[in-house]
């Protein structure tokens, strides 16, 4: 089976800071992916490559095994890429339904006259349904998602990627800010998502969630791949020193 | 003001509202959650009183005067609105009004013929806006510094073109003679501004590019994040402001047919005034057409009004400035309504 995304020894500078020195990382279809590592480690980094947001200084993507290019945003998107950034992923002010489709508003037929008037009253039920079928209950899209608490809107995001077939789905930090319950939903809904065949990146430094859900785990360390492991082949506590030292050992071997 | 809108959405406090259930929304909720319900009540405040205190506030030529008043006003308030729910400003709107009417006279004088004049100030609009947009967005220059400065330098231009006196069109165009209608009471600029209001106001909740441009206001990045192009909406809200100022010059003209070089000095506070009043946040993102059409009336009453009342004039600012705080207050409260 082909990966659904491969990164080849990219590298990411600013300046002369290195943020991600030679990365090699693998996403497979339909996989829960740990990305895991410190604050400062490049997570966060290495997400706007794939989104689109920076490019890189050097090194190859692969998509579905092809060498790609992922200019702007949107263009990572159009690949089926979504991303949903750390306290960003949703606009506050704007109401559930319109969030659900930004970026991918449904317009009235062509045949008709108006027919750049967006369908309103069928992007609602379209949204409502779509956050059903993840197990997702709000009755009124109406509201601003402003009302909502972290973890719904961290649910609507993963629901809007779920609907538009997004085929890798990455999301940075889901569960910071989040209560013991509304972390536990979120991360069932990761498994939902992953369950509808959509590939997700899920980066955190929470050790105990990452093994909740994902599948394999790699581990950034200074902007350098630490390891790449499967779940099996790794403990909670070996997880924590590869994060806190970028090895397996409690203390870091002096170079 | 900035710093009390900045704390309605603390980022920090989404954990905490996780426990909190929501109450079940009543119709009241939802009528006091919109953008426009303070500007609605205070509308219909201003009205009574006036029609209490003002004799012949009731008479057709009052309302019509109201109406007259406000229409230039509003059609530059409309993409200021436009713009501000973008998330930017533009304090040049007030120069570019009076320019864009003087260079129409100019170029009628010249002999070239209304309906030519009017697409031609049009793209002047847009080439202005665009300018403003471009500067703000791709070289990340604060909105308020660029357009201050189209403010000081299309100003300066009108002044130097016209040394200062006013300039009337020396013959009748048959164009601007018919723009200058009037359907009942209503004078013909007036029904611009509606028009206009009606079509951005369906363009705003109605279209992909208004909810692009209320995701732009309410966050940048997390809009670019979701592939809608920020910069790109916010170039095109900048083209409309200056377009429709642009627009209203030329019904101002239509009207009366001359223009002087102070035309639309101070417009630009006065339609951000009506913009706030209506319900906008400064901070982009919310906001109404609907409510800085009431915005624009309510000064526009105001204005008459006083005069009716035989009040001396010089009130009038400050009663708009009591109205702009009082109008701040309730709009902070409706908003907080509606996202908490
Ligand atoms: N736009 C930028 N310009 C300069 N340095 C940056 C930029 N973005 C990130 N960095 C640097 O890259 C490093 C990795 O940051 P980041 O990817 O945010 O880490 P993480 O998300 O793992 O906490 C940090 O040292 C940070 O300062
Ligand atoms: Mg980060």
């Amino acid at each position: 089976m082909t990966n659904l995304l491969e990164l080849k020894d990219v590298t990411k500078s600013f300046g002369r800071v290195y943020s991600l020195r030679k990365v090699n990382m693998t996403v497979r279809p339909g996989e829960v992916l740990g990305l895991l590592g410190d604050n400062g480690a490049g997570k966060s980094t290495l997400i706007k490559v794939l989104a689109g947001v920076h490019q890189p200084s050097a090194g190859d993507i692969l998509w579905d095994g092809v060498k790609t290019t992922l200019d702007t945003p949107r263009v990572a998107m159009s690949r089926g890429i979504s991303v949903v950034y750390q306290d960003l992923g949703i606009i506050p002010l704007l109401s559930i339904w319109r969030n659900f489709f930004l970026g991918r508003e449904e317009e009235v037929s062509r045949k008709l006259p108006f027919h750049w008037l967006l369908r309103t009253s069928h992007m609602r039920s379209v949204a409502r349904q779509a956050l059903t079928k993840l197990g997702i209950h709000i009755d009124d899209v109406d509201l601003t998602v402003a009302k909502l608490s972290g973890g719904e809107r961290q649910s609507i995001a993963i629901a809007r990627a779920v609907h538009f077939q997004s085929k890798l789905l990455i999301l940075d930090e889901p569960t910071a800010a989040l209560s013991l319950k509304e972390t536990a939903k979120v991360l069932s809904y990761v498994r939902a998502a992953s369950e509808q065949g959509v590939a997700v990146v899920l980066i955190t430094h929470n050790i105990a969630h990452a093994f909740e859900v994902c599948d394999r785990f790699t581990v950034l360390f200074h902007g350098a791949v630490a390891e790449t492991t499967e779940k099996e082949g790794v403990t909670e506590q070996e997880l924590a020193n590869l994060i806190n030292t970028g090895t397996r050992m409690q203390h870091r071997i002096a170079v | 003001m900035v710093t009390q809108e900045q704390e309605l959405i603390p980022i920090s406090a989404v954990g905490a509202a996780v426990a909190r259930k929501r109450p079940p929304k009543t119709r009241l909720d939802r009528l006091l959650g919109r953008p426009e319900s303070g500007v609605v009540i205070a509308a219909i405040l201003v009205y009574l009183f006036f029609a209490v205190m003002a004799p012949h506030f009731f008479s057709e030529r009052v309302a019509s005067n109201i109406l007259l008043a406000s229409a230039a006003l509003g059609i530059v308030a409309v993409g200021v609105a436009t713009l501000m729910i973008a998330g930017q400003f533009d304090l040049s709107v007030g120069s570019v009004y009076g320019l864009s009417a003087a260079i129409i006279i100019l170029l009628v004088n010249q002999g070239v013929p209304g309906w030519v004049a009017l697409p031609i100030v049009m793209v002047f609009g847009i080439i202005v806006g665009t300018i403003n947009g471009y500067l703000v967005t791709k070289l990340e220059i604060h909105s308020l510094i660029i357009t201050l400065g189209g403010l000081m330098f299309y100003r300066g231009v009108l002044l130097a073109t016209t040394q200062g006196f006013p300039i009337r069109l020396r013959a009748p165009d048959a164009f601007l003679s018919a723009m200058d209608f009037q359907i009942w009471i209503i004078p013909g600029p007036f029904i611009w501004f509606i028009c206009l209001a009606t079509i951005f106001a369906y363009i705003l909740t109605r279209t992909r590019f208004g909810n692009w441009l209320f995701a732009t206001g309410g966050s940048p990045e997390a809009a670019r994040g979701m592939g809608v192009p920020a910069g790109r909406v916010q170039i095109v809200a900048f083209a409309v402001a200056s377009l429709l100022a642009c627009v209203a010059g030329f019904v101002s003209v239509a009207r009366f047919s001359s223009v002087d070089a102070l035309r639309g000095t101070g417009m630009e506070l006065e339609v951000v005034l009506a913009v706030v009043v209506g319900g906008a946040s400064l901070n982009g993102g919310y906001g109404s057409i609907i409510g800085a059409f009431l915005g624009v009336l309510i000064i526009g009453m105001i204005q008459q009004g006083l005069i009716l009342i035989g009040i001396n004039v010089y009130w009038y600012q400050a009663g708009i400035g009591l109205l702009l705080i009082v109008a701040a207050i309730v709009n902070q409260y409706v908003r907080k309504r509606s996202i908490t």
